[in-house]
């Protein structure tokens, strides 16, 4: 039996007839222009809280006043809906079921209960605590994505800047199932994230990546056999860790089949120089670098979600740009009015990054008669409300980029003075903007208020 | 309070009884009350009822962490920097009871996939540049000597002989590699296979009736042994101790640990130490240049090569006790580190043994690398160091801040010192419950500073105050009046002896204990006592467990 398999027979049709493959493999722009762009999202996280009382001075539905840390979304405002009053109810689920503030906050893309066996803090009673239990929002959009468009390379993409070690803290991407700890560790190297996904985008490296093919398929029909050799005579439990690498295999087959491209702007990128990306001081070029990898990603049609991440959650990145000397999550356990002061320096200085980085790069990518920008929904949020409290029931969630598409924008709504408040909740338009209508509720029904945040679309 | 660290003793399914230390140490005992000790001999006795029933716990499939998978590299190729390069790149795996080799999180999802095919590649083109010195025979030998090849190569990879469907798989892919190219495109193919192969990746052990408890094939041991104790693949000698005969009784075991705990190999088990006390956590290390000026360039890498020579050479070279490991008054240093220290009369990159004088310093959680991982940028962090005691060294568990309190400590440069703001900290009744239990245990260590400098007065200028004060454990609690002391105090109490054997228990195993492990630990802590709590002994002991030597019955 030949060692291809028989979707890469039907492709290549063999050595001698190589070359459909390689045509197969190159860029090419295959959607009608008529067609409308597709959706895509993206979760934009930032630590540790900010100042509740210091997000708008004026709070009115149209006539909102954005406040000095938000100030940089203000050409954006009329695409922008701004909700605050949102709390994640974690509290509800009982002592050995979730961790702190920070942890079940951070976790709150998948609103699931905790489970355990993993740190010794956070647990009642004595028990450890371990990741949630559940999917996150990023990755079941992503497969439903991918179900419904099976030339998506990638249901979706996991970047965090910094932070070498994966904790219960900084990692807010989970796989599921449902009732199962299984978290994502996200990329932290723009440079890898870029060659897994992009390598046969490069022409260079296309070539390089075609050499390569048949040892490749070979490998992979290897390692298939043996997997599903093992899988037999594991427990259940061994046995779903095999179906993941089984999982990986597929998705990495979709991968090395053509791709198509929505747009002639899907190109290479230079990334220029590497550089140590545990390095505080690369903080914001590797951010840069992540953003620009997403919006291309995007371009490309490579995948529709990505989750990024400017720290984990509980970050102590020392923003020595602004004069601090203390870390960020330090600085953000303190009550003085100097922390504040520095807490609103760092929510600034991100929101300048979010804008110039990743509003600007996506508005420079044309698309249809517009842009990028306009077909990509950013959800902004945090793990906390504000830090000093651990607090987490007036949380703010932004919508960002092409969120009118949706929700009415150019608003503020503070859903804290009704009972439909819940971030779970909140959450399930997300699903709506990116076409899933027929989902209704999303996580733990511990988490939910019932139904969808009212007057927001 | 009540709700805080009340733990459970779980049903002892095996066992008649238990002790306190291999749960975790409840503050509090509640009912029923745990083993007495007996006056004089701080040791909990052991329970005789577990020599009855061999009793192993929960084996799930290993995936070899990405240490594991740096280390099989090296020793199939022998090149240390290329596995370095090969393996840079791999996102690092979720962290689980402070471990990176948690089974139940080691995985391969899509990224890492990639990862392995990238660096089974890498090193597949490159070791084949060198074809003489990887392949045992002529490449003239065409066929033949590819099937030597790969009997060997990838029957050491797989850690046991290959099947004959196996050898014929690898076969058909050196076929297709070198045919109309080269023997050593062929040979690369067959590498490039084997090194992201689910054979090599995972270590199954599926040998036998796998329908009830069983005591581990030849092979499966050989597997255990080395990755326990060397973090890598067998040896020529394990391998053929497994294939003669020669790995079947709890003796040869013993023998064959014995052995390789005197390899050099055996120092890679500073993986164990090093993310038991998150000295591994070193590399985020940053400090503020205004507080400390002028530190040595890559004072991580230095704090971390203090700490690994003091691990090793406690345990490995001098047969060092647990109280050796902990309260030893002596480290070692290079020049740039002496200099750091202020120690006179070692100069030049080697490192070598420098004796504490203070009477206040000593011992691996004391070597700065570990102590000061968790500080902050601008100073030490008393809680973060108390915490650490309390859940590394005792094994207990803290419960989270209570939801939307204020915990506002205050700014850090206001006239109070770190410690007397604390005591502010803990009158608040919502802040006490977990601070009672961190502060006391985390001002002993305030003589050193947050990098790892003994001194005298605190980041604000005030004389420093070490008193602190052991609360919550069986044996051994009392006031300290430093660092040192409080080492000493915990170095021989049960808790920390019985939690070193779980936290070892918990990297060997991957996975965190359980009742029917019980058993096991306990006879584990039995032969460390006997040892007189020789830690070299203990990884000895924790290989002539059931946990160790068996598997259990697989439920598909």
């Amino acid at each position: 039996m030949s060692r291809f398999s028989r979707r890469f027979l039907l492709k290549a049709g063999g050595v001698t007839l190589a070359l459909p493959a390689l045509e197969s493999l190159l860029p090419r722009v295959a959607r009608a222009q008529s067609t409308e762009a597709p959706r895509r999202i993206i979760f934009v996280f930032t630590a540790n809280g900010d100042q509740t009382s210091r997000r708008f001075t004026t709070k009115h539905e149209t006539n909102f006043v954005l406040d000095e840390f938000l100030a940089p979304y203000e050409p954006y405002r009329a695409d922008m809906l701004f909700v605050e009053g949102i709390d994640k109810y974690h509290y509800r689920l009982p002592s050995g079921e979730r961790a702190d503030g920070h942890q079940q906050g951070g976790s709150a893309l998948a609103p699931w209960p905790s489970g355990t066996g993993s740190f010794p803090i956070g647990g009642s009673n004595g028990e450890t605590i371990g990741y949630v239990k559940g999917p996150s929002i990023d990755r079941v959009i992503g497969e439903r994505v991918q179900a419904a468009n099976p030339g998506v390379r990638h249901a979706h993409l996991v970047y965090r800047v910094g932070d070498r070690n994966n904790n219960i803290w900084n990692q807010h991407a989970h796989a599921g199932p449902v009732g199962t700890q299984n978290p994502i560790p996200p990329e932290t190297s723009p440079f890898t994230a870029y060659t897994r996904i992009f390598a046969d985008v490069d022409p260079a490296a296309r070539e390089a990546a075609l050499k390569r093919l048949k040892m490749r398929q070979s490998a992979l029909d290897v390692v298939k056999g043996e997997l599903s050799a093992l899988k037999p005579k594991l427990s259940a439990d061994d046995a779903r860790r095999l179906e993941q690498h089984e999982a990986s295999v597929r998705d990495l087959e979709r991968s090395l089949s053509g791709m198509v491209s929505s747009v002639p702007a899907c190109t290479t990128l230079n990334l220029g120089a590497s550089l140590d990306v545990y390095n505080q001081a690369n903080w914001d070029e590797v951010g840069a670098l992540f953003f620009k990898i997403s919006a291309m990603a995007f371009a490309c049609d490579l995948t529709r979600v990505v989750q990024f991440n400017w720290s984990g959650n509980t970050s102590d990145r020392v923003y020595s740009e602004l004069g601090h000397t203390d870390g960020h999550h330090t600085i953000s356990h303190d009550s003085s009015a100097d922390a504040f002061t520095k807490i609103r320096q760092i929510h600034r200085l991100i929101a300048q990054k979010n804008v110039a980085l990743l509003y600007q790069g996506l508005k420079a990518i044309p698309e249809g008669s517009g842009t990028l920008y306009d077909n990509t929904l950013v959800v902004h949020w945090s793990e906390l409300d504000q830090g000093d409290t651990h607090g987490n029931s007036n949380n703010l969630v932004m919508f960002g980029g092409g969120a009118k598409k949706l929700f009415r924008t150019g608003r503020y709504v503070n859903l804290g003075t009704q009972s439909r408040d819940s971030f779970s909740d909140l959450l399930v338009y997300c699903f709506h903007y990116m076409g899933f209508t027929d989902v209704t509720s999303w996580g733990d029904p511990r988490l939910s208020q019932g139904g969808l945040p009212p007057g927001l679309v | 309070m009540s709700r805080l660290l009340l733990i459970p003793l779980f049903a002892l399914a095996a066992c008649e009884g238990a002790f306190v230390g291999l749960t975790g140490a409840p503050l509090r005992p509640s009912a029923p009350p745990l083993t007495p000790v007996t006056p004089g001999d701080p040791t909990p006795p052991i329970v005789t009822a577990c020599t009855d029933t061999p009793t192993p716990g929960p084996a799930p499939l290993r995936r070899l962490s990405h240490e594991e998978y740096r280390f099989a590299l090296v020793d199939l190729f022998g090149d240390e920097a290329l596995a370095t390069q090969a393996t840079a790149g791999f996102v690092a795996d979720p962290v689980s009871l402070g471990f990176r080799n948690s089974a139940r999180f080691l995985d391969v999802k899509p990224v890492m996939l990639q990862a392995y095919q990238g660096a089974a590649e890498l090193v597949a083109s490159e070791v084949v540049k060198a074809l003489p010195t990887l392949v045992p025979c002529s490449p003239t030998g065409g066929e033949a000597c590819a099937r030597t090849f790969i009997e060997r190569f990838v029957g050491r990879a797989y850690r046991r002989p290959l099947t004959a469907a196996e050898v014929d798989t690898y076969l058909a892919l050196f076929r297709e590699g070198s045919s109309g190219a080269s023997f050593s495109t062929g040979i690369e193919w067959v590498v490039g296979t084997a090194l992201q192969a689910p054979n090599f990746l995972y270590r199954p052990e599926v040998d036998g009736d796998l329908s009830r408890p069983q005591g581990l094939s030849p092979n499966e041991l050989a597997s255990r042994l080395s990755f326990f104790l060397w973090q890598s693949i067998p040896d020529d000698a394990l391998l053929a101790a497994a294939r003669d005969g020669r790995l079947q009784t709890r003796e040869d075991v013993e023998r064959e640990a014995r052995r390789m705990l005197a390899d050099p190999k055996a120092e890679r088990l500073f993986n164990f130490f090093e993310q038991w006390l998150d000295v591994d956590e070193l590399p985020g290390l940053r400090r503020d240049p205004t507080a400390f000026p002028g530190l040595p360039t890559h004072l991580a890498e230095l704090l971390r090569e203090e700490a690994r020579q003091y691990v090793t050479r406690t345990v490995l070279d001098e047969n060092g006790s647990l109280e050796a490991l902990l309260t030893g008054e002596h480290s070692y240093v290079n020049g740039p580190l002496a200099r750091h220290y202020g120690l006179s009369g070692v100069s030049g990159d080697a490192f070598q043994r420098v004796q504490w004088t203070s009477g206040r310093r000593g011992g691996f959680f004391m070597a700065s690398g570990a102590l000061v991982s968790h500080d902050k940028q601008t100073r030490t962090s008393i809680v973060n160091r108390g915490l650490r005691v309390r859940t590394l060294l005792l094994c207990q568990n803290i419960p989270a801040p209570p939801n939307n309190v204020p915990l506002n400590l205050g700014p850090i440069d206001g006239t109070a010192s770190q410690g007397d703001r604390l005591a502010q900290h803990r009158t608040e009744a919502a802040c006490a419950g977990c601070h009672t239990l961190l502060d006391p245990l985390g001002e002993p260590f305030e003589h050193v500073d947050a990098v790892g400098r003994e001194r005298s007065v605190d980041e604000g200028g005030r004389p420093v105050k070490t008193a602190g004060e052991v609360t919550g454990t069986a044996t051994a609690d009392g006031p300290v009046t430093d660092g040192l002391a409080l080492l000493k105090r915990l170095a021989t109490s049960d808790e920390v002896r019985s939690c070193v054997v779980t936290q070892a228990f918990r990297f060997g195993a991957g996975r965190e204990e359980q009742p029917a492990d019980l058993c096991s630990r306990q006879r584990a802590l039995q032969a460390f006592k006997d040892s007189h709590w020789n830690v070299k002994e203990l990884f000895v002991a924790m290989t002539q467990t059931d946990d160790f030597l068996m598997k259990p019955a697989i439920t598909p």
